[in-house]
């Protein structure tokens, strides 16, 4: 190796280190390949057979499709792409802020949906719930492509503290229109589930 | 209605997503005279041997505030480590695989012997943990599409939420989404744990004169030994089951048997299961077993950046 190639630590040699343990780059990208023919054949196929949402002519069906390119490809693309060069990342985290994205426009053209149409078709906490969700996978996937960037130190304490409270506050108004009083302690449950899982928990 | 006027906006939305996550990571972070500072540190300070600051400047020739920068880089990519705070490093062992309080540990009870190798065997990896922690995750999975599929499993759940079947279908699929969340969190939340249990136990360090030590159950020291003169086999065996996981996983898995004779003839093979980079375990043990640190040596500089992004000593996902 070359003095100049060791300009990114770490990247380089994981790839060759590793190279023994993994598929070949080729053949991880078939696999991606092989993932999005599947997702495009559920589509396809469900709901009420071919062809499916594919046909784009019922509202929803574009943001479904969108959806659902972008979350399976960035929460399978890092276990797939076990290359470790830059680009690679760089393609991952493009996904990842491309499902996003994709989710929070949902999210807003729901909201804005629901504004302008006669009837309600959307329970507002279902939208709290959604919100959740967004919060959720996103900082897990976020966690997931980014090891390296989670470490114990207090700006990732206060980040977890942040998101914690908004997925909490949503958690509380969904669980609290289903089960009333008892949403609160339900959400605390699910807030420190959350809390926790993001916390990093590696020997270091 | 808004979806059917403005829905072309979502996946617009996702390549303006694309483009700034792709932008965001374009940039490199290119330390001038690192590579430099590797060459020197590997040629010249293996094995625990001790340097400052200054030796590095000396040896590079580099200025004193490339040294510095390259230096500072190297710690906190975690490959070299202050020893004291007089401004004393070494080089962060790249197969240690153990947390700082285990490293001081093995380092005690092996009398301060050149460690070579450390790391944590998962015995139930790949029963257990794998059934029992991704199951949930998978399961709450096929419980969203059954009920996302199928109609009668839908109306149910309809009627268990308080949700209209004709009016709130999207109610129950954001509801099916947060479900796989919760599958999602809780794997995560259950996998840290095993992290804590799997944490300073079952050790096993291989040290350059001192040979094997592991530890033989949670609350154990060290007490199973097997010195570099009993050694007489060593096996690698990568299982179908882990071959396909190394593919996924972050920390790529397998086992290591070695035959050692007991003081008796006749020694039992002693099972290591689901250590990390077992290869590079393999070749430590043989090294060690020839008396020759030779691989090491040869590999240093490669394997000293090893310890950087990617090299996480947790086994996972």
């Amino acid at each position: 190796m070359s003095s100049d190639e060791v300009e990114n630590i770490g990247e380089a040699i994981i790839e060759d280190m590793g190279k023994g343990y993994r598929f070949r780059p080729f053949m991880q990208v078939v696999i991606v390949a092989v993932i999005l023919f599947i997702t495009a054949l559920v589509l396809f196929i469900v709901p009420g057979g071919p062809p499916g949402t594919l046909d784009f002519k019922q509202p929803g069906d574009l943001t479904t499709a969108t959806l659902a390119f972008c979350w399976v490809l960035s929460f399978l693309f890092p276990f797939i792409a076990k290359t470790r060069s830059h680009r690679v990342k760089q393609i991952a985290m493009g996904i990842f802020f491309a499902a996003i994205f994709a989710l929070i426009g949902s999210i807003i053209l729901l909201i804005a949906d629901q504004a302008v149409a006669q009837s309600i078709t959307i329970k507002p906490t279902s939208i709290a719930l959604l919100i959740a969700f967004l919060v959720g996978v996103g900082a897990q996937l976020f966690e997931h492509l980014n090891p390296e960037a989670v470490k114990r130190t207090a700006i990732l304490y206060f980040a977890i503290f942040a998101i914690s409270v908004v997925f909490f506050i949503c958690m509380w108004i969904y669980l609290a229109g289903i089960i009333g009083q008892w949403g609160i302690w339900i959400g605390i449950v699910f807030t420190a589930l959350f809390a926790y899982a993001l916390l990093p928990e590696k020997p270091k | 209605m808004v979806f059917g006027n403005l829905e072309w906006l979502v996946p617009v939305l996702a390549l303006i997503g694309f483009a700034i996550g792709f932008l965001i990571t374009w940039r490199r972070a290119k330390v001038a005279g690192v590579s430099e500072v590797i060459d020197t540190i590997s040629m010249k300070y293996l094995d625990e041997r001790r340097f400052q600051f200054k030796d590095i400047v000396k040896e590079t020739k580099l200025p004193d505030p490339v040294v510095k920068r390259a230096m500072k880089e190297l710690e906190k990519s975690e490959i070299i480590y202050r020893t004291s705070r007089t401004g004393w490093f070494a080089l962060n062992d790249p197969l240690i695989f153990l947390s700082e309080k285990d490293r001081i540990r093995a380092s005690r009870l092996t009398k301060d012997d050149n460690l070579v190798y450390g790391g944590y065997q998962h015995p139930f990896f790949s029963h257990v943990e794998l059934l029992a922690v991704y199951g949930i995750f998978f399961g709450a999975i096929i419980f969203a599409l059954v009920v996302g599929l199928v109609q009668p499993a839908r109306d149910w759940l309809m009627v268990v939420l308080g949700l209209d079947p004709l009016v709130h279908y999207v109610d129950l699929t954001i509801f099916l989404l947060f479900i796989v969340l919760l599958g999602l969190l809780t794997t995560d939340a259950i996998e840290n744990l095993i992290s804590i249990w799997a944490r300073e136990r079952y050790s096993v360090v291989i040290g350059e004169r001192s040979g094997i030590a592991y530890d033989n159950s949670y609350s154990d020291e060290y007490s199973g030994r097997i010195g570099r003169g009993r050694i007489r086999k060593v096996d690698l065996e990568i299982s179908t089951a882990q071959k396909f996981l190394n593919y996924f996983m972050r920390v790529p898995i397998g086992d290591i048997h070695i035959c050692c004779v007991a003081k008796e003839q006749g020694g039992p093979w002693i099972d290591f299961k689901n250590m990390p980079f077992p290869r590079e375990m393999f070749f430590v043990i043989r090294s060690i077993q020839l008396k020759s640190l030779g691989w090491r040596k040869r590999h240093a500089r490669t394997l000293m950046l090893w310890r950087a992004r990617g090299a996480i000593p947790s086994i996972g996902f």
